[in-house]
């Protein structure tokens, strides 16, 4: 610890007095610095928040104890520090606490002792400055198909204080500060050793098993290779907890990485979809999945992060996709990855025809309405167009130059009283939305027709589509 | 490569050194030097770098460190992969480690023997791009040509890579060494007997006039490119790119006759460069007759009849596709767009034989296509009338 300071000028300190009388000396002490035993960091990435515990053992004379608890440099919220007597509840009794007026980042706390002996201290507080998040790799077979992906977490270190061999919990979760982190942190904890001891038992009757077998039955050494750390996901209430197995020790401005799970084969779906308002102006490539078990994933929720899409390719080398962001995914719940426009598809809408009908016009002197064609129209050159129907023909032209089959989602916003003619297979998704499927054959090329009718000016009467199966043809000139 | 570029650029490295400090940043380190190295010049934004490595590994936690001092590799998208286990070595990747202020990180990876490890590391780099253009030679009568597709393979990323097999996403690939700054152009592909489409469109709207005063419109004239195998192409997209055209003539001699960008052109789909302005063949465009009929108050219709006077001053005969913008024409008729759909058909005053050509026409876009025959020594010259009708109806 001393050696650190000098590399790093921002240190926790406890210092433990060893004088025991009520009047402090001044400016002269004599301290002793207490080693931290174990460390555990919870960190709430919503809040750029962590809650540090660390225990410590201290010597502890009769009578009063002077504790001097320092954090130059660091990140810590002053009013978080408590100090918890672990080993000797009943002895110790911590009086007062002292922030002094002189030296910022500093306390002491006032101990009074009914033994001599080792104590151990429980240390808490709230520090920022470290912060965690996860990010995803994934490769998608060549049929694009299914594809494997790791998920990871990354810890950074930027409190300004180094922690060794520290357990480290991530919390997912927009969490309510007030009264719930120690419940949170303290049930997740529970959780946790129960199922350490249910190893522990395993392991227990392993050991039992192997030790009855005959002479010469050898389990395999494999003491010196690690294995990679698991990461346990426990979910709590509305929270997730991601437990990294062991310790870590993460010096002040390092990172570290670790792999929080790794799921082989998930089934994905790829589906292009026009979407303007979500996807912008163009035919997005979606690739869907869902976060359950028989994707071999579904152990806990997707936590926010950036996944970088690769595929393998004909030379079993990588072919990067896209790098894009997945939005947190709760168990059961479906990813969609907006991959971007895939050149290989054409994608074009075109307005083949319009022509009107049920012409109104208006006859301001009699106040009357006529019809355009009705055969009792008069004319007159003050009369107005007041309604009329107007048809518009379409053709989505689709292309499909992948080597894959595709399907294809078109959404289109339809305003006005409107009639959507079309024997395509369309799907009403609002009122004045509808949702065009079709599928295409590898180099199949598709010109899906359909005839928008709208009635306009005092023939409308609605604001809304309605559907209609019509064969629509090519129009011709 | 020499150790001097290794040392200055990425680094992958061993470290023997305790675990407990790993964080401790001097190390006795050994350098695995890349084994193969491919560029993945595929996607359109990002180039990929995969590179093999032997790393030896004793058994235990192993510390490999990655540094890329002055290349711009982008660190959110490294994968490290070990590839075989053919000896029996099996090995865990335990965690990565990111130093602070460095461009390098730490892989902990455990393994189960001594033994050497085949490992790829995957990553994006930025600043090594690629352009694509192509070389197009005509045969002298226009019927055939060649056309070649160069790659321009740029590389400001700061690091050098040794015999990089570059992949383009074509069946085949070139091998070559990638110095810093510098550019490396190869052929990608080269499709002979490519048979050429060439077309004459007239556009008043979209093209222009040659000569407004005396109603000439621009001639352009078009290569048109099908990537399919009925023209011996469509093996690959065409990725776009500039395209230069040259022209054999008489002597054998290549001249140089035009340039144009191409859009992606996928396999079976096909596009247009245009090469230049038609001298030969001469379009004048006059509106000859806009009628005003009205049906009721303000509701009218709008007759409009068009005419064309064609010439071919050409020794062979040629397709001129005529094209006709349609709000354009309404508006030039009568100055106001209607704001809604515009209605419209072809009246029967129209000349221009056959049917309007499907692909390119529209709503408010119609075309035609005219075969012009050749002029002979008797005629000098071919002059054609044609005239298009168009009846907009339903306006107010």
């Amino acid at each position: 610890m001393l050696n650190r300071m000098k590399h790093y000028p921002m240190v926790l300190l406890i210092i433990l007095n060893l004088m025991v009388m009520n009047v402090w000396a001044k400016n002269i002490d004599l301290s002793t610095l207490p080693n931290r035993d174990s460390v555990q960091l919870t960190i709430y990435n919503s809040e750029n928040l962590t809650l540090v515990r660390e225990t410590r053992q201290i010597s502890v004379k009769k009578g009063q104890n002077r504790l001097q608890f320092s954090w130059v440099n660091t990140k810590i919220d002053p009013t978080s520090v408590q100090l918890n007597i672990i080993s000797h509840p009943i002895e110790l009794q911590l009086n007062n606490t002292t922030f002094p007026h002189d030296k910022p980042q500093m306390l002491y706390w006032h101990i009074m002792s009914a033994v001599e002996s080792l104590v151990t201290v429980e240390i808490s507080y709230f520090t920022s400055g470290i912060s965690w998040r996860a990010d995803y790799s994934a490769i998608l077979s060549q049929s694009g198909k299914t594809m494997s992906m790791d998920s990871f977490v990354s810890v950074s270190n930027h409190s300004g204080e180094d922690y060794e061999n520290a357990q480290v919990r991530l919390v997912i979760g927009k969490i309510n500060l007030v009264e719930q982190v120690n419940d949170l942190v303290g049930q997740a904890q529970y959780k946790k050793e129960k199922r350490k001891r249910v190893k522990q038992d395993m392991s227990l009757r392993i050991a039992k098993a192997t030790m009855s077998q005959r002479a010469g039955f050898y389990f395999a050494s494999n003491e010196l290779m690690e294995k990679e750390k698991e990461v346990e996901k426990d979910s709590l209430s509305e929270y997730t907890i991601f437990t990294i197995d062991g310790t870590e020790t993460i010096p002040n401005q390092w990172s570290k990485r670790l792999r929080s799970g790794f799921s082989k084969d998930i089934n994905i779906d790829i589906i292009y979809r026009y979407r303007p308002r979500e996807y912008g102006d163009h035919l997005a490539r979606i690739l869907l999945f869902t976060n359950n078990k028989k994707s071999s994933l579904g152990d806990a929720p997707l936590p926010e992060g950036k996944i970088q899409l690769y595929q393998k390719n004909k030379q079993n080398t990588l072919t990067y996709i896209a790098g894009v962001t997945l939005k947190y995914t709760s168990v059961d719940d479906k990813v969609e990855l907006n991959t971007g426009v895939d050149p290989d598809i054409y994608f074009d809408l075109m307005s083949l025809k319009n022509w009107k009908d049920m012409i109104w016009m208006h006859y301001r002197k009699a106040n009357v309405y006529r019809r355009i064609g009705d055969g009792h129209i008069i004319v007159d050159h003050n009369s107005r167009v007041a309604g009329w129907n107007e048809h518009q023909m379409f053709a989505q032209h689709v292309r499909n130059y992948t080597d894959n089959p595709i399907n294809v989602e078109i959404r289109r916003v339809i305003k006005g009283d409107s009639i959507l003619k079309s024997q395509l297979d369309i799907k009403k998704h609002d009122f004045q939305t509808v949702d065009i499927h079709s599928h295409l054959k590898k180099g199949e090329k598709q010109a899906l027709l359909y005839e928008v009718d709208t009635k306009k000016g005092r023939n409308a009467k609605q604001n809304q589509v309605s559907l209609e199966t019509r064969i629509i043809t090519y129009p011709t000139w | 490569m020499p150790y001097k570029n290794i040392y200055r650029f990425i680094i992958l490295s061993l470290c023997f050194l305790p675990l407990a400090n790993s964080y401790a940043r001097i190390k006795l380190i050994t350098l695995p030097v890349r084994e193969h190295v491919e560029i993945q010049l595929e996607n359109k934004h990002t180039t990929i770098i995969e590179e093999e490595r032997i790393v030896p590994l004793k058994k235990g936690n192993n510390n490999i460190d990655f540094s890329w001092h002055n290349s711009s590799i982008r660190p959110d998208t490294i994968i490290f992969r070990v590839l075989n286990d053919e000896s029996g070595l099996k090995t865990n990747i335990l965690s990565v480690s990111y130093p602070p202020n460095e461009s390098a990180l730490t892989w902990k990876v455990s393994a189960n023997q001594n033994g050497s490890a085949r490992v790829r590391i995957s990553y994006a780099i930025n600043r090594l791009n690629k352009k694509y253009h192509y070389i197009a030679r005509a045969n002298q009568d226009e019927s055939k040509m060649q056309l070649v597709q160069y790659i321009k393979v740029d590389n400001q990323s700061g690091e050098a890579f040794n015999e990089a097999r570059m992949n383009t996403g074509s069946e085949h690939s070139v091998t070559l060494p990638m110095e810093i700054d510098e550019t490396q152009q190869f052929i990608n592909h080269n499709y002979t007997d490519v048979p050429i489409e060439k077309t004459y469109t007239v556009n008043a709207v979209q093209f222009g006039y040659q000569d407004r005063t005396q109603d000439t419109l621009n001639v352009l004239m078009h290569y048109q490119i099908h990537n399919d195998k009925a023209h011996n192409m469509g093996t690959q997209s065409l990725v776009a790119g500039k395209y230069r055209i040259y022209q054999q003539d008489k002597e054998g001699t290549a001249v140089f006759v035009g340039e144009d960008w191409g859009e992606y052109t996928a396999i079976d789909d096909k596009t247009d460069l245009f090469i230049g302005q038609a001298r030969d063949i001469v379009v004048k465009r006059v509106i000859e007759r806009k009628k005003h009929r009205l049906i009721n108050g303000n509701l009218y219709n709008l007759d409009v009849l068009l005419s064309y006077e064609i010439e071919n001053f050409k020794n062979k005969p040629v397709t001129l596709i005529i094209e006709e913008f349609l709000p354009y024409l309404n508006n030039e008729t009568l100055s106001a767009i209607s704001e809604n759909g515009l209605e419209w058909e072809i009246g029967s005053d129209t000349t221009l034989s056959g049917k309007p050509i499907k692909q390119r026409t529209n709503s408010e876009t119609v075309a035609y296509q005219i075969k012009l025959p050749a002029r002979t020594e008797a005629t000098k010259k071919i002059k054609l009338i044609k005239k298009l009708h168009i009846n907009f109806k339903n306006q107010w």
